[in-house]
């Protein structure tokens, strides 16, 4: 061992190979070291997506379970939805906004536009100082789903 | 063992070679961990969408006459609607349920529930198929409760059946007291409002109907009208196949509506289906209707 480490010392310079092949391993630590913040952005991105998803989504469902007559319009404002999760969304707030259901959807007569509303759910919140926002639309009838 | 280190020239490349393996092996993976997330992030969020938009198809189709609806809710999200209008419309045809299960009330009208009289079934008999094909070889013999409503003048009246298929349970001293049906001999198949050839384990006519005051005479419309049939499965493990079928060339009052509903936004597209009875009785009815005796209520 203390041959080889005399011998390695003794070494002058370093050959062409072994610079490129260096060259390339630094480039490479560059491109992860450069990629991490990148990576843990998109994980918190996506966690913060996701959190927007599942408050949509239970917001629709707890509006379904309501009924159709519990649904007054409220457009365009809307309502602050009260679910514990959207403090955690940083900046966070979430609305749900009821309308009649336009024309051009409920346009089959019968008195449907009546009888179906337009459910809007919006969830925004900000990252790295920039606005974020996840919405759904659905509509909800008189004796629909439940 | 001698280790030589003489000749060490080139050992420095392989170690960088390993070591930009393994950098190179790290910033892949960090990459690809980036692409994926951000890909199932976008996915899902048009996933939630079209699911919504689903949702929406089959809430217009619920109060919509058209049977084929495209339209787009915006928000980067369309639903396309099929669905039938109230069916039965033809006579013949035959209600199947999709699979029901143990103690789940499955609902057939006989008078038309929208009250008109012109649809009411003018049969005083109908037949029951009922129980998967493969019901023998699961064991899982289905057994049925069926409660049927009568009206006559003012007064309801109800009349029960009880049916086993699996004569095991029948006979005995242990015998649940539920008429044994012999299912062994054949699977009955026949075209329902959901499947073009549907096979059942069994099949059960009712009727000739008696009037509930008169056994001795038939339950003749509109004097004596059929009403409503409730059924539930017994004994069973699995959900099980279950259709009415009304008397030759009589035709069952409409009261089924079939709708399928795709919600589609960017690549992601979510189906439902859903089959919808409408006017159904509510839960606390089938306290007064499954009793062992009959009731009569003025």
């Amino acid at each position: 061992m203390k041959q080889f480490l005399s011998k390695f010392l003794a070494q002058k310079g370093f050959s062409l190979v072994e610079i490129i092949l260096l060259t390339g391993v630094v480039g490479m630590i560059i491109l992860v070291v450069a990629n991490i913040p990148n990576a843990i952005n998109l994980v918190g991105s996506s966690k913060y997506e996701s959190l927007a998803r599942e408050i949509a989504a239970k917001t629709i469902a707890d509006t379904r379970a309501k009924g159709f007559d519990a649904l007054a319009n409220n457009a365009p404002n809307g309502i602050s939805i009260n679910d514990s999760r959207v403090v955690k969304l940083p900046g966070g707030s979430a609305n749900l906004i009821i309308e009649a259901c336009p024309q051009e959807i409920c346009s089959g007569g019968s008195g449907e536009e009546n009888m179906v509303k337009k459910v809007t759910i919006q969830v925004s919140w900000k990252e790295n100082s920039q606005a974020k926002d996840f919405s759904i639309v659905t509509l909800v009838s008189d004796g629909g789903l439940r | 063992m001698k280790l030589d280190f003489k000749n060490t020239k080139g050992q420095i490349i392989i170690i960088l070679l390993l070591l930009m393996l393994v950098v190179l092996s790290v910033v892949i993976t960090i990459t690809q961990r980036s692409i994926t997330d951000l890909t199932s992030s976008t996915q899902s969020e048009q996933s939630s969408r079209a699911f919504s938009a689903a949702e929406a198809g089959i809430e217009k189709a619920f109060q919509s006459q058209n049977t084929f609806q495209d339209y787009n809710l915006g928000n980067n999200a369309f639903a396309n609607v099929q669905s039938t209008v109230l069916i039965p419309t033809q006579p013949r045809q035959v209600i199947e349920y999709p699979p029901v299960g143990r103690e789940t009330v499955a609902q057939f009208w006989l008078a038309d529930p929208r009250g008109n009289s012109a649809n009411d079934y003018t049969g005083n008999t109908f037949t029951l198929y009922f129980g998967n094909q493969n019901a023998a070889s699961t064991n899982d013999k289905p057994a049925i409760q069926v409660s049927l409503v009568i009206k006559k003048g003012t007064t309801y009246y109800t009349q029960s059946y009880y049916l086993d298929s699996d004569i095991n349970r029948t006979g005995g001293s242990s015998s649940n007291g539920f008429t044994p049906l012999n299912c062994a001999g054949g699977t009955p198949s026949i075209t329902t409002i959901i499947n073009s050839t549907s096979t059942f384990y069994c099949r059960y006519t009712i009727g000739p109907i008696t009037d509930p005051q008169n056994s001795a005479t038939n339950c003749n419309s509109p004097a004596c009208a059929l009403v409503l049939v409730r059924t539930r499965f017994l004994y069973i493990n699995e959900n099980h196949k279950l259709a009415l079928a009304p008397a030759n060339s009589l035709k069952l009052p409409p009261q089924v509506q079939i709708v399928n509903s795709t919600g589609v936004s960017g690549k992601s597209e979510k189906k439902l289906g859903v089959f919808r009875v409408i006017d159904v009785v509510p839960p606390w009815f089938d306290f007064a209707i499954f009793s062992i005796d009959n009731i009569e209520k003025n």
